[in-house]
């Protein structure tokens, strides 16, 4: 019953991503400054913003998990961190394209750029982490730690483009006397930032539960050779 | 060990134990010296000569990049002899307070870091051709290598207690502590460069506050999250 629940509600978000990709697309009217180029906004600020999030969700999962030492903390911890990492790339390719026609480059070694490609080493480095342990409470703790850690680093990515000397722009939504957008931008941009987000706690729920999955057959099948 | 001996005198037990066994493997002191001595040579052989603006920029890069490759190397190593002669898992079971251990490693590591931090600093002015006096300024750099490695000895520590059972450990550790050490590090370089430019006073602009606010988290966690990675 449950299954076909998840399974219902990860179509649901599918159509809903998919219509709100249509309309950033099709339906939106261009930038007035950067032309269509602009629209990959719809799928690039949305991606860092869950990658962001993601990292707290991290923060989340390492507190529980260093809290209860529950063995499905690990299986969340590590999803979040799967998750996290493809969306950090998925931000890092969508700017990369994004760069291009905008600033002559694919890649410049530019603050926000740099901070976030960190931001993708340290889920790397998570997920190595977890793979080079055994199962079992030492890895719980272990595992625990880094995302504390790395969930420190995040308001040093989300900053940087204040602190340093930057090309890439402004926040353009979060900032003192409003946002520099236009209303039907900046709401259709909210809209996708919040159904991609739900998409990657989508993903995330899913993951767990396959890795948990995975962990019970395993220790079922040790049983079985052992009886 | 005394069991309920105070928190203080299980902190100074551990760090005469901790001291006396790191004199006695000279070689993990030397390494890192090493490390920054050879990396700083042919850096300096590979760039050559620079404007003097450039030289400048390249020094500071230099000597903080070379810092903390040379301290990764002593870090990943914090718990090896710990680790060999079983120590660390002896140690697991007395009643210890993780506080104590936390803070007799942290207060070993950081003091050790300055006998690579040291010759750093000198090899990369020596090699850069920075005209002036080693010594001037030398207060405000103190600070700053203070603080710069108060951090990241926090910070090392902890990573080391993490990837201490991992398989791969030594190729893990540096994975983890360069990107975190990049908030460091960068602050570093800018309060360094602010002394550089004889501007201590714009330090007020930022920096010299990143820089201490890292260190007082890295410290923190590293005191508080320690304990997880001891409790048997």
């Amino acid at each position: 019953m449950s299954f076909s629940i998840w399974n219902g509600l990860g179509r649901l978000l599918l159509v809903a991503v998919l219509y709100l990709w249509y309309q950033s697309i099709f339906v939106l009217p261009p930038d007035i400054h950067q032309g269509e180029v602009y629209r990959i906004i719809y799928l690039h600020v949305p991606a860092a913003f869950a990658s962001f999030a993601l990292a707290f969700g991290l923060l989340g999962t390492s507190l529980y998990g260093l809290a209860t030492k529950s063995p499905g903390s690990e299986f969340a911890s590590k999803a979040v961190a799967e998750i996290g990492f493809l969306f950090t790339l998925l931000t890092l390719v969508t700017g990369s394209i994004w760069g291009k026609p905008t600033w002559g480059v694919w890649w410049t070694w530019d603050a926000r750029l740099t901070t976030t490609f960190i931001l993708a080493v340290l889920y790397a480095g998570h997920l190595l982490l977890w793979s080079s342990l055994p199962p079992g409470l030492g890895r719980i703790k272990s595992t625990g730690i880094l995302g504390i850690l790395i969930a420190v680093d995040v308001p040093i990515i989300y900053k940087s483009v204040t602190w340093w000397r930057t090309l890439h722009q402004p926040p353009s939504m979060m900032r003192e006397g409003g946002s520099t957008m236009a209303p039907e931008i900046l709401s259709h941009l909210i809209v996708s930032i919040v159904a991609l987000t739900l998409v990657s706690l989508y993903l995330v729920w899913r993951r767990a539960d396959n890795l948990k999955t995975e962990w019970m057959i395993e220790v079922k099948t040790l049983n079985q050779l052992g009886a | 060990m005394r069991e309920g001996a105070s928190t203080f005198s299980q902190f100074k037990t551990i760090f005469r134990f901790l001291i006396l066994s790191e004199l006695a493997n000279k070689e993990r002191m030397l390494a890192p010296v090493m490390f920054s001595g050879i990396t700083l040579i042919l850096l300096s052989f590979g760039v050559g000569d620079l404007p003097k603006d450039i030289n400048l920029d390249f020094y500071n890069t230099k000597l903080f990049v070379t810092l903390i490759l040379a301290l990764s190397l002593f870090f990943s190593r914090v718990f090896d002899l710990d680790r060999k002669d079983g120590i660390h898992d002896l140690m697991k079971t007395y009643n210890l307070n993780p506080f104590s251990w936390f803070a007799a490693k942290f207060a070993l590591v950081f003091l050790v870091s300055w006998s690579t931090c040291i010759p750093t600093f000198i090899f990369a002015k020596l090699f850069s051709g920075i005209s002036g006096d080693i010594f001037s300024n030398f207060w405000q750099t103190l600070t700053i290598l203070s603080a710069t490695l108060a951090g990241l000895t926090a910070m090392g520590v902890l990573l080391s207690a993490i990837v201490m059972n991992a398989d791969s450990r030594a190729l893990l550790f540096p994975v983890l502590f360069f990107p975190l050490s990049v908030p460091v590090l960068l602050a570093a370089l800018h309060c360094n460069d602010h002394i550089l430019q004889g501007r201590w006073k714009g330090l007020s602009d930022g920096w010299l506050q990143i820089l201490l606010i890292f260190d007082v988290t890295y410290v923190i966690l590293g005191a508080i999250l320690f304990s997880e990675t001891v409790e048997a």
